[in-house]
């Protein structure tokens, strides 16, 4: 997938995923920090206040006058945990320059980002004490309103119950009295540090100059001494002891059930594409045992779905309920995984299975961002398979490689929401 | 053999081929060289056609609220109690399907076998199986559905705005009807409505990706007959919708961090000339990026104050049903936001606007379009949108570039009047529930 990889500096690897087929292209400038809870909310919020104004462009109201010009232009802070690491920094999407009539919006882009990373709006020396309280601000108000999506939340929850005592439970956002404690002085050493230790991944995807802008993201780095820091591994849990059990009481109007799983498998293994495909007649899609019963025959949810992590060997399983449903619920779903673990899958079952994890691999080269995402998080887990690979195993499993799948799960947590009972709820 | 017609944007470099089918309907071919295939297959029919009767019925039949998308629902059923999505499964695509105010359409998307999905997405279409046992089933899973939307503040928001905005006009319905609406709906009004609306004529399919258009044909002549010619009168009662809006606040409370809120502008004036709809639309939404986007004073002031949050999203609507604009975001003070907006506004008009922030603001949403034809899906629905609203996706590109500074200015003036803006507010749950 990746044609061009160069290092620029000491763990600054540029790579380049060249294709003509898109009328835009996608950059991306990545800091990649071990997700640990210090440092979690300094990670999430320097994107923000980098983001507000530079030297070049100080205000938020220059840079986006830039950004208009630069034929709609986006750049956006990127924010993502993905198993023991935290990979955050900027991304653009841009118009590729054989529409913006004579603009460089390529080279015209990517200089910008680098005036926002490189060149940040400085007072005596430190960052601006209002752009740095403002995002804060702003930074809070994202950790708060994580509330507001119950789906997202209750899927949250459980994995902050699930994994207590594991890097997985810790949110990318940072926790709100961490973000309090932050300081335009703290913000800029922490910026200091992230720009010299932190292993740094940069992203083309499209069609660019590589000599020209490698030569010019490499010159960012001149006066930077680098000493990247290494991320260690961390092992995951392979095997739930006992089954914890956790109840919020929130006011909402329909309960969410979350069932946590370890599930023993992992991209590194080089066996994920068997938990997917398992995942896929589990519960994966509108075909799957808990759609079809759970949902189709027993009528009781209008989404039951599983989804599993290629890092941490989680799946959940998350439904919309009637809070007097739980245990009817609750029971179907592990009766559906006891029957894939008793061998109850039908060849069709598995065809379908087969051929729907193919079609999601392969429409992976229909979009820059998710040929990135592949060959980035991919890449920290070691592999360089591309998703046409990866089709070629699926092509060589059986049927019984998703019962041993089933077999390897166990239940860990579950995690119900449920309403205030017998109250008035304020229907506005 | 249908006579195909193409047609090319060179400056897009974009193309498509159309044909009207035998069996009458209209087929639009769209060439991409992508991995994935999309095929969208929709009628027009939606929310809103709840009022109805053929030019041979003496009486309307009027029919529950939410019936369109509970019909799309019930659709994935074939006889003998097989899926929809099975079939699909054989062949590996992902199909889904979706419901709006105004349509209802069935998708798919695939990277293999797409002749083959094609069909099977023509034929269940096109063969509805209802019976009282899997009605009632739906409705429990339907029920749910509303019950997660009941919870999601972003449809309740948006919920809110359109019953504050409009007095008559049938967008105030909700799409997914309410559960007392649902527990109305038999077997025998669904084939009703389904047979007044999945009529061939009424209806259209658009491909997009690596796909042959003759190919496209053979699949339609297998699986559709030639459907009979109905003429459906459709009764909206909203001609006498008021200009004003109908409340100026609609405030429902849920579990939220922030209050959310939404200020709507409503408009009644609208086209028949749906490249004049066109037109509009887009100077709708250049006129947005040059009042409310982030280089817009009105942002950057209220930023700076933390009166909203960092997203202040905009957004317009502007077709045959309705026109509305949406500014949204999240205050402390939505009151003393709307306060800033109707102020802020009165200034622009006086100032007047300026033409680098017009040049800027329209190359923005002309480089947007340009975007948008990225993705086989997104081609695909945008298509279709434009379609069902009598206009071209493939003009919007020289439309956009036809639009003037003075023709922005003059829709300020007749866009913003106080007498038009509501606004929608979720606020957290009080202390005393």
């Amino acid at each position: 997938m990746i044609k061009k990889s160069v290092e620029l500096a000491n763990d600054v690897v540029f790579k380049y995923i060249e294709t003509d087929k898109f009328k835009t292209n996608y950059f991306s400038f990545n800091f990649i920090s071990p997700l640990v809870s210090d440092k979690t909310a300094y990670n999430s919020l320097l994107p923000l206040v980098l983001m507000r104004g530079c030297e070049k462009y100080p205000t938020q109201a220059d840079i986006n006058k830039k950004l208009q010009y630069l034929y709609s232009g986006e750049i956006v802070a990127r924010n993502d945990a993905f198993g023991e690491y935290q990979i955050f920094g900027l991304k653009a999407n841009m118009l590729d320059n054989r529409y913006s009539q004579g603009t460089d919006v390529t080279m015209e882009t990517v200089d910008l980002i680098c005036n926002m990373l490189f060149k940040p709006l400085l007072e005596n020396g430190v960052f601006s004490e209002k752009y740095t309280r403002g995002e804060k601000i702003n930074l809070i108000d994202i950790i708060e309103s994580e509330r507001n999506n119950k789906t997202k939340y209750s899927m949250e929850r459980l994995k902050e119950e699930m994994c207590q005592n594991e890097v997985f439970g810790i949110s990318k956002l940072g926790k709100v009295e961490n973000v309090q404690k932050i300081t335009p002085q703290s913000l800029y050493n922490a910026y200091k540090e992230i720009l010299s230790t932190y292993p740094i991944e940069i992203y083309f995807v499209g069609k660019c100059d590589f000599e020209k802008l490698s030569n010019m993201l490499a010159s960012q780095f001149n006066s930077i001494g680098r000493k990247p820091i290494t991320i260690n591994k961390v092992k995951t849990i392979e095997k739930a002891t006992n089954v914890k059990q956790i109840v919020d009481i929130e006011n909402v109007k329909q309960g969410k059930l979350c069932l946590g799983f370890r599930t023993g498998y992992k991209v590194e293994d080089n066996k994920y594409y068997l938990l997917q495909l398992f995942n896929e007649v589990f519960g994966g899609s509108p075909t799957s045992k808990l759609f079809m019963n759970v949902r189709e025959k027993m009528s009781l949810c209008y989404y039951c779905r599983s989804i599993v992590n290629q890092r941490n060997g989680i799946m959940i399983v998350a439904s919309g309920i009637e809070f007097s449903n739980k245990e009817i619920a609750e029971n179907a779903i592990i009766e559906q995984l006891n029957a894939i673990k008793n061998g109850d899958i039908t060849l069709e079952e598995f065809e379908s299975a087969r051929k729907s994890i193919r079609n999601g691999y392969l429409q992976v080269y229909d979009s820059a961002e998710s040929m990135e995402t592949w060959a980035f998080f991919r890449g920290l887990c070691g592999s360089n398979a591309t998703p046409t690979d990866e089709c070629d195993k699926i092509d060589t499993a059986t049927i019984n490689d998703i019962k041993n799948v089933a077999a390897k799960m166990t239940l860990d947590t579950v995690y119900f929401l449920k309403g205030i009972e017998k109250s008035e709820v304020n229907n506005g | 053999m249908a006579n195909i017609i193409t047609k090319e944007n060179k400056m897009l470099n974009e193309k498509y081929y159309t044909f009207k089918h035998k069996s009458g309907l209209e087929v639009y071919v769209i060439p991409k060289k992508m991995t994935t295939s999309y095929a969208i297959f929709a009628t027009r029919y939606g929310a809103i056609d709840n009022k109805f009767k053929l030019d041979t019925d003496k009486d309307f039949t009027i029919v529950p609220d939410g019936i369109a998308h509970f019909l799309e629902h019930k659709l994935f059923e074939c006889e003998g109690g097989i899926d929809a999505f099975e079939l699909f499964a054989k062949t590996g695509a992902s199909a889904n399907a979706f419901t709006s105010n105004t349509m209802t359409a069935y998708i798919f998307s695939c990277a293999e076998n797409f002749y083959e999905s094609l069909e099977i997405l023509l034929d269940f279409a096109t063969h509805p199986y209802f019976t009282e046992k899997t009605v009632q089933k739906e409705q429990g899973i339907i029920g749910q559905e509303i019950r997660m939307y009941d919870d999601h503040p972003g449809a309740r928001l948006n919920k809110g705005l359109m019953k504050a905005l409009y007095e008559k006009n049938k967008i105030r319905i909700d799409v997914a009807g309410t559960i007392e609406s649902i527990s109305e709906i038999n077997a025998d009004i669904l084939y009703k409505c389904y047979n007044t609306f999945y009529n061939l004529n009424n209806m259209a399919l658009c491909v997009c990706g690596d796909i042959d258009v003759n190919e496209v044909e053979k699949a339609c002549d297998k699986i559709l007959k030639e459907a009979e010619k109905i003429t459906v009168i459709r009764d909206y009662e909203d001609e006498d919708e008021p200009k004003s809006v109908y409340r100026k606040r609609s405030i429902c409370e849920l579990d939220v961090a922030k209050p959310m809120f939404a200020i709507g502008i409503k408009d009644i004036k609208i086209s028949r000339d749906p490249k004049e709809r066109t037109k509009k639309a887009y100077a709708m939404e250049i006129l947005n990026e040059m009042l409310f986007s982030q280089s817009s004073k009105f942002y950057n002031d209220l930023y700076n104050e933390n009166l909203i949050a960092q997203d202040l999203s905009s957004g317009a609507e502007h077709t045959k049903y309705c026109s509305f604009n949406v500014i949204s975001s999240e205050s402390e003070n939505p009151e003393e936001v709307y306060s800033r907006f109707v102020e802020y506004i009165e200034e622009r008009k006086k100032q007047g606007l300026n033409n680098e922030e017009f040049e800027l603001s329209k190359r923005t949403v002309y480089a947007s379009h340009i975007k948008s034809f990225d993705s086989v899906e997104n081609i695909g629905d945008n298509f279709i949108y434009n379609l069902f609203d009598g206009a071209d996706l493939l003009d919007a590109a020289d439309i956009i570039s036809s639009i003037t500074l003075d023709y922005v200015e003059k829709l300020l003036h007749q866009l913003y009047q106080e007498e038009c803006y509501a606004m929608s507010i979720v606020n957290p749950i009080s202390e005393e529930n």
